[in-house]
């Protein structure tokens, strides 16, 4: 140890100067939280998040998704979880700020209503995606249109009248 | 006011001043090797100090004049006085910085000097020593009076060793002033061959003396949070840590006149390198318990040392 | 001079607050009074608010260097109630990750206690060897403490091929390293002053008060859940369990750095292993638990750590115990300190290398 201790004396120290050199994290690092191009706006992020880090907002006729990265424990569970790729842990890693506003990232998206009742069936990206994705299984056609304006308790009812409409035309 | 026109003000006042007393004590107490040259080395000692330290490390290390900016912030802060602590609790690192300031007005560099001067010195380091003491027991917290007992302790040890080898030095150079003893150097040479043995165990007591590992129990940061230091701080720690910084220059200046001294500059540059010395031994080396200094300066060192007086004396 | 010093909730030798009075005779200390719970921070009740998945990430947020100790008692316990096996390969990556863990916890105590002592290089210079350990952690999992690598079922990450060989040449470095510094230890007179014949907890004495984990190999007591009850893969793997005779702080510090080797040949052993296994094959699905209660242990760089997870079948944990390995070792410290000095204190209550987060969960 001490040959080492003298030798040190002439050798590069093995400190970075950071903040003054870069000093990258690596690739696959868990850092700053932030919604990609493909939120479709479903939420299971919110549900998910242990520290409860991510809430689902709706405001008149938009999805609000929050993210607070003073809460964030950057584990990576919404990640994981979010089936549509939305969300991903970033490599930022400095996120000290004095502007209390970019500790909060938001996200927006419209939604759309039942013809029925009026209430929320989901935003319309994930609407769309949706369509995207069963559009290779098939359909009939012309439940298409019933199925995608309507919420699920009154598709339920309307599938359940045309049914019994059906069932007594035949008796 | 431009600097350069103070030259010419200086020399104007000491023309008209020197023709009414001696300047030579004013310029000897104030700039060199007074206040303004100690408080200058004193500085770039602890600046290098902490700069080596951190090289050893495999880091990179303040600045060299780091010291100089902690001095100045510490001044700027709140220096908070406990209730249980008396008045000695201002006053001692007063003393003590006031006493070892006074150490470096008597070296052969043009200071002051008179006959028996190296005794005033072994006495005025010690005050230094016991007002680091009095400031652990004035504070009022159960660690600063460990930390005052610990360097009570520890002076009463190596006070051993360090006697000794003065008196050997002294014997030797038939003088106790330090102007005498550099001036026997000059003429017969070096003595650190000439005496070993007190060389040795005159080294081996400056790690004790300045706070440095192996010795540095009673400013123990890590088990009694600082010792005397716990309760200090504001302007009265950097009274306080200043005095310590002198201690380096002064104390380690002390080994070089006694046993390396040739002329003025070599005297500058052998400090330099004993400096650099101690530090090396500090980073190598774990603080040692009490008892065990307490064996190794009396038993060792002590025995050591008087080996060279009986030598010298004989 | 009777004085009661107190190595008090904040203090520069310990790195979590908790209380010690320290009665002296002077420099000898003939009484400790020991008192926890500044750090509770009431885990067990939260994680009966979260789902099992959820609370993974809360026990793993009980300490930042046991991170992987916690998570891993916990799914074995909940995989138990659950009755699932995980995958043979799932076993091993845990393994590597939890042997990192622990070579990166004792080079961490090392530091410490060096740092205690007096001896700032050495402290400076193990730490350095430690951001090798770090750095690995942080490519392989993503992150340097807290590595989220556990769900139920198995491992959320796979250690693919391009890991292991820098994985294998940071093992180089530091297996060279520590044997530079038990050569240090060893060696260095200074260390040994302070180290040797000080803080001696007799191996009576630490069987009866349960302590576990290297502050009981170093008394003789040989206690090690990778020996006596294998968990993970270690029966699997060949290493060595360290027991040493004299109980005093160099004991317990050759103990921990010889520790160090033996992890290194094990994360050898299981990067070798895993070539042969399937990759992506690194977790079973569970779809509910049903209700039932197990114990999950697991021997963290610490000690013995177990979960004791009781489940109703419904999303939530009905309750969670926790008992981590300083809870246990942290009764031996009166025994340790009787006798000697004060300057002696620091050091000994270092040496069972304390998680005082653990202890107060």
């Amino acid at each position: 140890m001490e040959i080492e201790a003298f030798l040190s004396l002439f050798k590069k120290p093995f400190t970075v100067k950071y903040p003054f050199e870069p000093s990258p994290a690596p690739e696959g690092f868990r850092g700053r939280t932030e919604f990609t191009d493909d939120c479709v706006g479903c939420g299971a992020c919110a549900a998910v998040c242990p520290a409860e880090a991510i809430t689902v907002r709706d405001e008149g006729d938009t999805r609000v998704l929050k993210v607070d990265h003073g809460l964030c424990i950057f584990c990576g569970t919404c990640q994981d979880t979010c089936p549509w790729e939305g969300i991903e842990l970033t490599e930022k890693f400095e996120m000290a700020t004095l502007d209390k506003e970019t500790v909060y990232d938001e996200v927006e998206h419209e939604l759309i209503f039942c013809e029925g009742c009026g209430g929320v069936i989901t935003t319309r990206k994930h609407m769309e995606k949706i369509q995207e994705s069963i559009k290779d299984v098939g359909l009939i056609d012309k439940d298409r249109a019933t199925i995608e304006n309507l919420c699920t308790s009154c598709k339920r009812r309307h599938f359940a009248k045309e049914i019994s409409e059906a069932m007594s035309l035949g008796s | 006011m431009f600097p350069y026109r103070w030259p010419v003000l200086i020399r104007v006042s000491a023309v008209r001043i020197g023709d009414l007393m001696d300047v030579q004590p004013f310029i000897s107490v104030l700039i060199v090797p007074g206040l303004l040259f100690t408080s200058v080395m004193a500085f770039l000692y602890a600046g290098m100090y902490r700069k080596v330290r951190a090289r050893m490390q495999n880091r990179r290390g303040p600045p060299f004049v780091q010291p100089f900016y902690d001095f100045i912030k510490l001044l700027s802060k709140d220096s908070i006085k406990p209730e249980k602590s008396g008045m000695l609790f201002t006053w001692a690192p007063i003393i003590a910085l006031a006493s070892v300031l006074i150490v470096p007005i008597l070296f052969p560099i043009g200071g002051l000097s008179f006959a028996g001067d190296l005794i005033v010195v072994i006495y005025v380091l010690n005050v230094s020593a016991i007002m680091l003491a009095v400031g652990g027991f004035s504070s009022g917290s159960p660690f600063g009076a460990v930390g005052g007992s610990r360097e009570v302790t520890q002076l009463f040890a190596y006070e051993l060793p360090l006697a000794i080898s003065m008196v050997a030095v002294a014997v030797k150079a038939s003088s106790f002033s330090l102007v005498g003893i550099a001036g026997a150097q000059e003429a017969g040479g070096m003595f650190f061959y000439q005496l070993p043995f007190a060389c040795i165990a005159f080294l081996s007591i400056i790690p004790a003396k300045i706070g440095l590992q192996p010795f540095d129990i009673p400013e123990a940061e890590q088990e009694i949070l600082g010792g005397p230091f716990v309760e200090y701080s504001g302007y009265r720690l950097a009274i306080f840590t200043f005095a310590n910084q002198v201690k380096y220059f002064v104390v380690i200046s002390l080994a070089v006149i006694l046993f390396f001294w040739r002329n003025w500059w070599q005297f500058l540059i052998t400090g330099f390198l004993l400096w650099l010395l101690f530090i090396f031994v500090k980073i190598i080396s774990a603080r040692v318990k009490t008892d065990q200094s307490f064996v190794f300066f009396w038993q060792y060192m002590g025995i050591l040392a008087l080996v060279d007086l009986v030598r010298v004396v004989i | 001079m009777d004085m009661v010093v107190q190595f008090g909730p904040q203090h520069l030798a310990l790195a979590e607050p908790e209380r010690f009075k320290v009665h002296t005779e002077g420099e000898k200390v003939v009484d400790v009074e020991v008192a926890v719970g500044y750090n509770h921070r009431g885990i067990e009740k939260l994680a009966e608010r979260k789902t099992f998945e959820q609370d993974i990430l809360l026990v793993e947020r009980i300490c930042g260097i046991c991170s992987m100790s916690h998570p891993v008692a916990f799914t074995q316990a909940v995989e138990d109630i659950a009755g699932v096996d995980i995958p043979e390969r799932a076993n091993y990556l845990r393994m590597i990750i939890a042997e990192l863990e622990r070579i990166h916890s004792h080079l961490l105590w090392a530091g410490i206690a060096a740092e205690i002592i007096g001896i700032e290089t050495l402290f400076m210079y193990i730490w350095k060897d430690r951001e090798y350990v770090l750095d690995q952690l942080e490519i392989i999992t993503g992150n340097r403490n807290h590595y989220a690598w556990n769900t139920i079922g198995g491992c959320r990450k796979d250690i693919t091929e391009k890991h292991i060989p820098p994985l294998l040449t940071a093992l180089e470095v530091v297996e060279r390293r520590t044997e530079y510094y038990i050569d240090a230890f060893l060696r260095n007179r200074t260390i040994r002053a302070r180290l040797v014949g000080t803080g001696i907890l007799p191996r009576e004495d630490a069987r009866k008060l349960c302590t576990v984990g290297p502050t009981a190999r170093a008394s003789g007591y040989a206690v090690d859940v990778r020996k006596d009850d294998p968990h993970l893969a270690y029966d699997k793997v060949d290493f060595a369990e360290i027991v040493l005779g004299e109980g005093d702080n160099m004991a317990r510090a050759k103990v921990r750095l010889l520790e160090i080797l033996e992890s290194v040949k094990i994360i050898r052993q299981a990067a070798k292993a895993i070539k042969g296994l399937p990759e992506g094959d690194i977790a079973v699905p569970v779809a509910e638990i049903p209700p039932g209660e197990s114990v999950g242990r697991y021997e963290a760089p610490r000690g013995e750590v177990f979960h004791y997870v009781k489940s109703n079948g419904t999303f939530y944990p009905e309750r969670v115990k926790v008992r981590a390995p300083t809870y246990s070792n942290i009764q031996a410290v009166p025994t340790m300190l009787m006798g000697d000095t004060l300057a002696d204190v620091p050091i000994s209550l270092a040496s069972i290398d304390p998680c005082f987060c653990c202890t107060d969960r």
